[in-house]
């Protein structure tokens, strides 16, 4: 299961207007994120453990950041795209 | 011998098609008779697996120019079944809280009920959904899944 790669967004507002184009490429801008987020939030996760285990909700933190991390995962191939007169907006995860 | 049977053959004499290609299509007639036959007269084409939900909205063609908006939202299907299996995070101490605030609500369901296969065989059921609707002014909303 692979991230997305690339997010672009495009807002133009008025055929004269606005116009915003960002290709984001996320594994640039979002692994080192997501990898320094990891090592941050897995002592997180193990002190949740230890705390919510006699209540039973011991093994979600991790199964959680799993699931977030497949739910990222996930988005590639969402596109939205709303096209009036007066604005367009794109929003397309490859 | 059936229309369709008769069709191939007649095909075949006047050349239009090669002798390989009437013994695949035959071949395939076969199959999709068969196929009926098992279920009852119904011939049923394979379910495909489903990959993106759509939404589009589009305008009327006699819409005045400033109310031409088109939507179109794909959203995957891969999207909708790992959002879904984040209820399997909720501990089994937690059901019964649920079910309880579910009841004082008046709706009388376990949620233990739910269990996976029921989740994978409800997307699977997604992909006949086709959702059509046309207003007055002709706008058209689509939703349906491919």
């Amino acid at each position: 299961m692979w991230p997305p790669l690339l997010i672009i967004i495009r807002i133009q507002h008025d055929s004269q207007g606005v116009k915003l184009f960002l290709p984001l490429p996320v594994f640039l801008l979002l692994l080192p994120l997501v990898i320094f987020l990891g090592v941050v939030l897995i002592p997180v996760a193990f002190v949740a453990t230890i705390v919510l285990w006699r209540k039973g909700w011991g093994f979600s933190p991790f199964k959680a950041i799993g699931y977030i991390y497949k739910l990222y995962c996930a988005l590639r191939g969402l596109s939205i795209d709303v096209n009036s007169p007066r604005h367009i907006i794109t929003i397309s995860i490859i | 011998m059936s229309e369709s049977t008769k069709r191939i053959l007649d095909m075949l004499a006047a050349n239009k098609v090669t002798s390989d290609e009437a013994y695949r299509l035959l071949t395939a007639l076969k199959n999709a008779e068969e196929a009926e036959s098992d279920t009852g007269g119904e011939f049923q084409a394979p379910k495909k697996n489903p990959k993106y939900l759509r939404v589009t909205v589009t305008p009327g063609e006699d819409a005045p120019s400033d109310k031409q908006d088109r939507v179109n939202i794909r959203i995957p299907i891969s999207l909708i079944r790992t959002g879904m299996k984040l209820a399997y995070l909720i501990p089994p101490q937690a059901y019964d809280h649920i079910d309880g605030a579910l009841k004082d609500k008046g709706i009388q369901f376990d949620i233990r009920n739910i269990k996976k296969e029921d989740l994978s065989e409800l997307i699977d059921a997604l992909s006949d959904m086709e959702i059509d609707v046309e207003s007055g002014q002709g706008e058209k909303v689509k939703v349906f899944v491919e």
